[in-house]
């Protein structure tokens, strides 16, 4: 442990799935304090499993996209914020033209304007320190997408976008940002795909097998240290080469 | 109790590493001393941090003036008393001056803010 993380408070939206609690784990190890958010008792569980229940090492309330403007929110977070790691997201997944219009509202009300609220109270928060880090967890299905994943490829762009602006207009306040796009993660909702595709994947992805929830927790634990805030503004893709070639197309 | 315009001008002049005596209560801040909108953000996180009061970036730094002004005019209603309602921290007077200052160009001023901070404490 080195101290440049002690104390350090990071905020985890989303922090339920596999590699948001082990960037947990790992930022509790580092000495720092993580708050982690979930949307679910089944959400919370996963957390206590991973982390302990009733620790003081961490804090985890309840936050959900579809109506995340609890006054909790600010008060959790207005004693400082050091990082935020975003991996929140719903999924929706409809060929365009069948999409409910309805569902569509819903989920981009969601995934992007209540993204958005949260993004706004966290960079306020940094500006009143002059500095944080945030990376987001986008996907590489936001350039390179299945069928049926189009909302949730919009959805991914149009908070890169928000994160991205936040870059350049707050960076001379010290707060930077990124968005990761990670390729395929052998986690939660894709293990079932993956486990079903892993001969037919390991000839497409270059270095060999999806990434692991661990390489992906250590990938967003680096991009949230002071050493990587010159990936300001950007994007990053970790897909393991996926998108890089024509490999196995042929 | 800290008198706003105090508070107001010891933080343009830090945020805009401004000497002391550049910054006045009649001091145009975007026009004049140059502020950005990234300015304005942290100059209005600094004050409900400072005063414990809520800010509208849109009332307190006027953003939305010129389209208050225009719908007054599309609606065929009287200019002053509708910006009376949208900026009700404003006096009338002030209100007629921001009017024919508004050719030159932004017209807030360090006092427009302090208004709006002793409006939003009640005084």
């Amino acid at each position: 442990m080195n101290d440049e993380w002690k104390g350090r408070r990071v905020l985890i939206l989303g922090g339920s799935c596999d590699p948001g609690s082990l960037l947990a784990e790992k930022l509790i190890r580092q000495g720092a304090y993580p708050l982690i958010t979930f949307r679910s008792r089944e959400g919370r569980g996963k957390i206590e499993a991973m982390l302990g229940r009733n620790s003081e090492s961490y804090d985890a309330f309840r936050l959900d996209l579809r109506d995340p403007d609890i006054p909790e929110f600010e008060e959790r977070i207005a004693p400082g914020l050091d990082g935020l790691a975003d991996f929140a997201q719903s999924d929706y997944e409809r060929l365009v033209a069948t999409a409910d219009d309805r569902e569509v509202q819903d989920y981009f009300n969601a995934n992007i304007c209540g993204r958005f609220l949260l993004i706004k109270r966290a960079a306020r928060q940094m500006l009143r320190q002059r500095s944080g880090r945030m990376v987001f967890i986008s996907s590489a299905a936001a350039v390179c997408p299945n069928n049926g994943q189009g909302f949730y490829m919009a959805a991914k762009l149009a908070a890169e976008a928000l994160y991205k602006s936040i870059g350049i207009e707050m960076a001379q306040r010290g707060v930077t940002t990124l968005s990761l796009r990670p390729g395929y993660v052998n986690s939660g909702r894709a293990r079932a795909f993956i486990a079903s595709r892993e001969k037919r994947l390991r000839e497409l992805i270059p270095t060999g097998s999806p990434l692991t929830p661990a390489e992906l927790a250590e990938a967003v634990f680096f991009f949230l240290s002071p050493a990587a805030r010159q990936f300001n503004a950007t994007h990053i893709t970790l897909d393991g080469g996926f998108s890089a070639g024509k490999q196995g197309l042929i | 109790m800290t008198n706003p315009t105090d508070t107001i001008i010891k933080l343009l002049e830090e945020m805009l590493d401004l000497a002391p005596g550049e910054v006045t209560p009649e001091s145009r801040i975007i026009q004049e001393l140059g502020a950005e909108s990234i300015d304005l953000l942290e100059l209005g996180v600094s004050l409900s941090d400072r005063f414990g009061i809520d800010i509208i970036d849109d009332t307190i730094f006027l953003r939305s003036l010129r389209i208050h002004i225009q719908d007054a005019r599309d609606r065929g209603i009287e200019v002053i008393p509708r910006l009376r309602e949208v900026y009700p921290c404003l006096a009338d007077e002030r209100i007629r001056e921001m009017l024919e200052e508004l050719a030159d160009g932004p017209v807030l001023r360090v006092q427009d803010i302090s208004a709006y901070v002793r409006h939003a404490q009640g005084l």
